[in-house]
């Protein structure tokens, strides 16, 4: 009987304070496809936070933790495009507009749609992007695809090979979340 | 007059190679680059702590030689990570390992040197393509 009550006061704590969600091992990944040049990197070290009452969703990744397979596709990317010496983070904080509609108590995939601010390149501008949350025997996990437009970003390509580079690049996000230990 | 032909043909085909070989060169590994700063664990968390745009100037795209203990280690889909501890129990020097033999015998609990190319701060400090130093 003092063990129910034990693991009930338990699961009430969890139930109370498990709201805050997060991760250090998201990964961001994206492609630029052009006749001539395809770009690809990926990054799996962008830590984020999800709020799942509140929605309340934040991203931050390194730009020089994107890892390429050609050694001068990431320097250009670094140098001349994302001037990650000068910018080196980008970030997303923002909000999941439906989080209500996610039971978190059930096994589901759910969609959802994010709202909100992505800074990179030293520049701000809203995003809305489609995603799904995936709930799966206690365990949270979330993923989106969206594209962005590299001028909107102040993200110049140069004349010469402008017919080469994509003007949009796909971004994919993709993380499992864990219960962030409360104090 | 053929002769020159040859040579240019020559070279032109040179010059493609060569810049077709530039154009597609892998990543090259940090394990025979020299390390442009040695530092504690401690240390490179305890300046990023404390301003982080100065500890940027000097650690960020630099090739690191950090020291510590391992607190964990993670492996994700082959994806092997060494986080180093530091006297902030939030904050960890997170090493990103590049396949090796060396950081296969790693275990929590030994003290390390890794190096690595520093990609900055989040609330840790992540250094990437690290390799292990004897």
């Amino acid at each position: 009987m003092k063990n129910i009550f034990f693991i009930v006061m338990l699961l009430s704590t969890q139930l109370a304070f498990g709201q805050k969600y997060f991760s250090k091992t998201g990964k961001i990944s994206f492609k630029s496809d052009a006749s001539m040049e395809k770009i690809e990197a990926q990054n799996s070290s962008a830590s984020t936070a999800l709020d799942i009452n509140s929605g309340n969703l934040e991203w931050a990744v390194l730009i020089q933790g994107f890892k390429f397979d050609k050694a001068l596709m990431q320097e250009h990317f670094n140098e001349n495009y994302m001037e990650s010496g000068t910018y080196p983070k980008a970030k997303f904080k923002g909000k999941i507009d439906n989080i209500s509609t996610v039971n978190f108590l059930k096994d589901g995939v759910y969609n959802v749609t994010a709202t909100g601010q992505l800074e990179m390149h030293g520049i701000t501008k809203p995003v809305t992007t489609k995603g799904v949350i995936t709930v799966k025997g206690g365990a949270i996990s979330a993923k989106s695809n969206f594209s962005v437009l590299l001028a909107d970003y102040g993200i110049t390509i140069p004349k010469l090979v402008a017919d080469n580079i994509s003007k949009t690049v796909d971004i994919t996000v993709d993380v499992s979340y864990q219960l962030m230990p409360t104090e | 007059m053929k002769k020159i032909l040859i040579t240019l043909i020559v070279l032109a085909v040179i010059g493609a190679s060569y810049g077709y070989y530039m154009y597609n060169k892998p990543v090259e590994s940090l394990e025979n680059k020299d390390a442009d700063v040695t530092i504690s664990a401690d240390q490179l968390i305890a300046d990023y702590e404390s301003d982080e745009k100065t500890a940027n100037e000097k650690y960020l795209g630099k090739v690191v030689v950090v020291s510590g203990k391992i607190a964990e280690i993670t492996n994700e889909e082959g994806k092997k990570k060494v986080n180093l501890e530091t006297s902030n129990p939030i904050s960890a020097v997170i090493c990103e390992m590049e396949e090796n033999k060396k950081t296969e015998k790693l275990k929590a609990g030994d003290m390390v040197k890794v190096k690595g190319m520093c990609s900055g701060y989040l609330s840790d400090v992540i250094l990437v393509q690290s390799v292990v130093v004897n």
